[in-house]
């Protein structure tokens, strides 16, 4: 009797070195990286050895970077948990089992003036992109981090590029001193305040995690396990909140505001960007699609979340879109900005 | 695990028969997959073809369409991992008119997982989904909360657990397969009130309840605080359970909780269970079951076994 499989093809480690404080970036090599190799999407590596379950799980990094020619990937991590620990003492020759390429990567576009935004870590899959997208379009990307060592390794590689490289530190030590979204806005032209008036996504959803919360210590509710109910109730105060007499003055002022960004002539600064792509913390992409909502601005959002299969069969990883729930496997990690709800 | 060169040594020997029977459900072979844990199947073929199991048993249904819980829902845990989904699924009307036509399509038998928040859920799911033949048979899974108790687990409960089991196996002609939560003090006292209520099968087990915290933040690692432990962590305890089962209760049984090899697979079936389902597996390597079945059947080889009944439940002593 035989079995027809697929198995998971293992990869050789060429190289696994420390490229920053908490950073690494390793090689692999492995066999016919083809044309499903894009910017965006995801490998899924097995840490432990053949035969072992510790630790259990895989893990999901996107594409750093691919060698097409000599069929050679890299992926950039940080050491954060017991798995990317592990991974920082494997050595050239060890192998490692992964699924990929998985999910779906970044649209890649041509002739348009483009803007990508990283935060930290969250830049490794920008650089792919990128590298892709060169040619073909003009790209400014805004670089941040809290330290100057937090991006001096993305400076190095996107220095390779033929692309507008803007830098944004928490403490100043290198380039802008305040926050990435901070330096898109003056890169954009924005009134720094502008577009803060309204309670932004994140401060919503965070009221609805404490609706939720305050509902979960019910001690009556704390076994249902229903969210469904929650969830409701949590859309029906976000829709009271919206609906409150007491925001109508904010959000009046916010189109004076919008209209005064106009006026300054961002409509002008508009037509000059086409296309954003961002991926970073939670809070930054947060504000960067509020920016693209605000001036109607297309974009793409590389998401994480806490994943387990990685391809699609265990729901663990999803986000909440204007589709309801979608699998950051499967539908992502690439998503429209205008599609997430963040 | 998925490194392993198993390839089937055919030497002149008899090709081992794997078909088992459970009940009045008849499968090629002992390996299954777990719900929640293989999707609607379809995710998996660029890995498989999940044609080669005896069944594959799909995601957990409830009659209204699910969002599941808030995330993290999956927390890793040493040789295990806890998961808190939350039954995300699309609901029965949903599921019956996009999925039950795709799962028609599988040559292999398709299980349907079902779950309620009352004993009128499981009425209503059983009605329903009677009708149609894509589906060999349902798995009824009594861990959930009942809402109209408080919240408390049905399977907890044996009373409940033969009430829903007599009210499902009234509407419902196929198989009746019941799968059993762990999470109780005697596993063969559930197990006795699925038989009483008319069970053709039983599983066992579902995952063990349990939860993880995160010092650094001081927050539990899940959204949803608590969640199912699974795993290679549990399989001791689920073949316990098995083998505790087994010995009091004359009906087949689906082993299952933390196999991830064809050698966990066989400790499952020497203890009673007539077939397994790889669960956790999957998600690590969605080829794991069929490495499972190909390793069963190269131990059949090994041990000149000609038919895989002979093993089920024939420790020795």
């Amino acid at each position: 009797m035989n079995i027809e499989k697929k198995k998971p093809k293992p990869a050789e480690i060429l190289e696994n070195k420390k490229v920053g404080t908490d950073y690494y970036l390793m090689k692999l090599k492995t066999d016919n990286i083809d044309e499903k190799w894009t910017p965006g999407r995801f490998v899924h590596l097995k840490i432990s050895t053949p035969q072992t379950y510790d630790p259990l799980l895989r893990r999901p990094f996107s594409l750093f970077d691919i060698d097409r020619k000599n069929n050679i990937l890299s992926l950039l991590y940080c050491v954060v948990g017991r798995g990317t620990k592990i991974m920082s003492r494997l050595v050239s020759g060890e192998k490692l089992d992964f699924l990929g390429p998985l999910g779906q990567g970044f649209s890649l576009p041509e002739g348009k003036t483009i803007l990508a935004v990283g935060g930290g870590m969250g830049t490794a899959p920008l650089f792919l992109l990128c590298r892709e997208l060169a040619f073909q379009n003009s790209i400014t990307l805004i670089l941040g981090g809290n330290l100057c060592t937090d991006v001096e390794f993305f400076k190095h590689r996107f220095g390779e590029l033929d692309i507008d490289i803007k830098i944004a530190t928490m403490d100043g030590s290198c380039g802008y001193k305040g926050t990435a979204v901070d330096l898109m806005k003056k890169h954009l032209g924005v009134n720094k305040d502008s577009i803060s008036k309204e309670p932004t996504s994140e401060q919503t959803i965070s009221k609805n995690l404490n609706n939720k919360r305050t509902n979960d210590k019910k001690p009556n509710n704390k076994r249902t396990n229903n969210k469904q109910p929650n969830k409701k109730e949590s859309n029906q105060k976000e829709k009271n909140n919206k609906e409150s007499g007491s925001k109508e003055p904010n959000r009046e002022e916010s189109i004076i505001q919008e209209k005064k960004v106009k006026d300054a002539g961002f409509i002008e600064q508009k037509k000059k960007l086409d296309f954003l792509y961002t991926c970073g913390p939670e809070i930054m992409l947060s504000a960067v699609k509020k920016i693209s909502d605000h001036f109607g601005i297309p974009g793409e959002v590389s998401l994480e979340e806490r994943m387990g299969c990685g391809i699609g069969i265990c729901l663990s990883c999803v986000c909440d879109t204007q589709n309801g729930n979608q699998r950051v496997c499967k539908e992502g990690p690439i998503f429209r900005l205008q599609e997430v709800i963040l | 695990m998925s490194n392993d060169e198993l390839s089937i040594d055919h030497t002149a020997k008899n090709e081992p028969d794997l078909r088992v029977r459970l009940g009045p459900l008849q499968l090629k072979n002992p390996v299954l997959t777990a719900s929640g844990t293989f999707g609607y199947g379809d995710e998996v073929r660029d890995f498989m073809d999940p044609n080669v199991l005896g069944a594959i048993t799909v995601k957990g249904l409830t009659v209204e369409p699910t969002s599941g819980n808030k995330t993290p829902r999956i927390a890793e845990t040493p040789a295990g991992m806890l998961n808190s989904i939350g039954l995300e699924n699309p609901g029965l009307e949903k599921f019956i008119e996009e999925k039950i036509e795709l799962l028609g399509e599988f040559s292999t038998e398709v299980l349907v997982n079902i779950s309620g928040h009352s004993v009128e859920d499981f009425i209503i799911l059983s009605e329903r989904l009677a009708p149609f033949e894509e589906i060999a048979g349902l798995e009824v899974n009594v861990s959930c909360p009942n809402i109209d108790k408080g919240g408390m687990a049905f399977g907890t409960d044996p009373d409940l657990v033969y009430e829903i089991t007599r009210k499902v196996k009234a509407r419902y002609d196929g198989p009746v397969i019941v799968k059993l939560s762990p999470n109780v003090t005697d596993i063969v006292e559930m197990a006795q009130a699925a038989d009483e209520g008319g069970a053709d099968i039983l599983s066992l087990i579902n995952t063990l309840l349990g939860m993880a915290i995160n010092v650094q933040k001081r927050e539990t690692v899940l959204g949803n605080t608590m969640g199912g432990l699974s795993g290679p962590a549990v399989k001791p305890v689920a073949l316990r359970m098995v083998y505790e089962v087994a010995e009091a209760i004359d009906l087949p049984l689906i082993g299952m909780g933390g196999i991830m090899n064809s050698e966990d697979a066989l400790e499952f079936l020497l203890a009673g269970a007539s077939a397994v389902s790889v669960g956790t597996a999957n998600l690590i390597d969605p080829a794991a079951s069929v490495n499972i079945l190909e390793g069963i059947i190269n131990y059949c080889y090994e041990q000149e076994i000609d038919d895989i009944n002979s093993i089920i439940g024939a420790l020795k002593g």
